[in-house]
């Protein structure tokens, strides 16, 4: 078996020594400052990431917060103009009725009076015409003229009478 | 078996490449050495031009380079705790080393320096005299109440501190031995196998074959597995020392 050669150990130890310390020197003074540079670097620059990914967390629920607030304020506010309005609505509508039928009572009001005016003007034509009337009737049946005075008189008593 | 290239252990033998001599001590540039220093060149590479234009989302080459390095960092972490940091440097380029020696091992033709005991076992003793300095140095004389279990009766001490310290002492040879003996029964293996494949001819050599390729998805599948092992031996073994029981 070649590896319980004695003869072969020096050499082997020797040469091992050699390249192992080689070995370990790139290693310690290359290698490791190189990669464990390059691996804080990428940790310190995933943990900047995530603290901002955290702050801009923070901040947009802080705007849709704000945005939620908003629109209730303004649905609030919208039924509350809404509500106001529809009771000034009402209002002038119950004015404008009121004011309406006041008109409307003034209107029959006036017309009422015109009426009685209307009517009675029409009375005292009718009075002058029976008046005439009886004159010229008497006249042509008695052949005499009655004074105005006494027919108006019979006229009215008539009158009196059926109204 | 006959000799030479049929001969499974001859891809454990050791060829001079260039003789040196120091003395009465032979150091001769060796294919063992050369592989040592393929794989410094190998992992040096690996992790040196994957980081060259590092960047924030890493690519594929540079992903491979943080993720070895982030495997034994945790492993480090997970067993040792911060206190294992300092470690650290040392843990990651054995782990790197054993692993690219064993899978440049998995390379036909090439040689496997991690099969040899002396590598091995140095690595497990450099272990072994780093963690207990690195516990006398933290906590002097108190670092041999190790050797004494928590919880067992002052009558069973001379029988358990015997037994403590055997296991303290027996730890390099295990995870020097388990390291080489893996590696060695698998190429071993992978020879004697690959040897049916051409003694059986084309016909009889199809399962020989068969066998050979999935034995070789197992041993790269072990050259990771012992390189983890002996490395998460080393982060107990430095928990043991930091923090005694």
């Amino acid at each position: 078996m070649p590896q319980l050669d004695f003869a072969t150990f020096p050499t082997q130890l020797f040469w091992l020594l050699i390249s192992f310390s080689i070995l370990y020197c790139i290693i310690w003074r290359t290698v490791i400052p190189r990669i464990s540079n390059v691996m804080e670097e990428r940790q310190s620059r995933v943990n900047g990431d995530l603290e901002r990914a955290n702050n801009l967390q923070a901040e947009a629920k802080m705007v849709l917060n704000s945005y939620e607030k908003a629109l209730t304020d303004g649905r609030s506010e919208a039924q509350n103009l809404l509500k106001e309005t529809a009771l000034k609505i009402a209002k002038r509508q119950i004015d404008q009725e009121t004011a309406l039928s006041e008109r409307i009572k003034q209107m029959s009001k006036d017309a009422e009076a015109r009426i009685k005016g209307v009517r009675e003007k029409a009375m005292a034509d009718v009075k002058v015409i029976a008046v005439e009337l009886a004159q010229a009737t008497t006249a042509k049946l008695f052949e005499e003229v009655s004074s105005e005075e006494e027919v108006l008189n019979v006229v009215e008593e008539v009158m009196e009478e059926k109204v | 078996m006959a000799k030479g290239g049929n001969n499974p252990l001859a891809q454990f033998e050791i060829k001079e490449l260039v003789p040196i001599q120091i003395g009465d001590i032979n150091i001769a540039f060796t294919n063992s050495a050369a592989f040592m220093l393929f794989a410094v060149f190998s992992i040096s590479a690996f992790l040196i031009f994957s980081m060259r234009r590092s960047t924030l989302v890493p690519g594929r080459w540079q992903s491979m380079a943080e993720l070895s390095y982030e495997f034994v960092a945790n492993l480090l972490r997970e067993t040792v705790g911060n206190e294992g940091r300092k470690y650290f440097p040392f843990v990651f380029s054995l782990f790197m080393f054993i692993l690219f020696g064993n899978m440049i091992g998995m390379i036909p033709y090439s040689f496997t320096f991690t099969s040899h005991i002396a590598v091995t076992f140095a690595m497990a003793v450099a272990v072994f005299l780093g963690v207990t300095f690195i516990g006398l140095a933290k906590h002097g004389l108190h670092f041999f109440s190790f050797f004494v279990p928590p919880g067992v009766s002052v009558v069973l001490w001379p029988l358990m501190i015997p037994i403590e310290i055997i296991s303290y002492l027996s730890r390099p040879v295990s995870l020097g031995v388990r390291l080489f003996a893996n590696l060695t029964a698998g190429h071993t293996m992978l020879k004697v196998f690959a040897g049916f494949v051409v003694s059986l001819g084309v016909l009889g050599g199809i399962l020989p074959l068969a066998f050979v390729v999935a034995l070789t998805g197992l041993e790269v599948l072990i050259a990771f597995l012992q390189a983890y092992v002996f490395t998460i031996l080393t982060c107990f073994y430095i928990n043991d020392a930091i923090h005694l029981h």
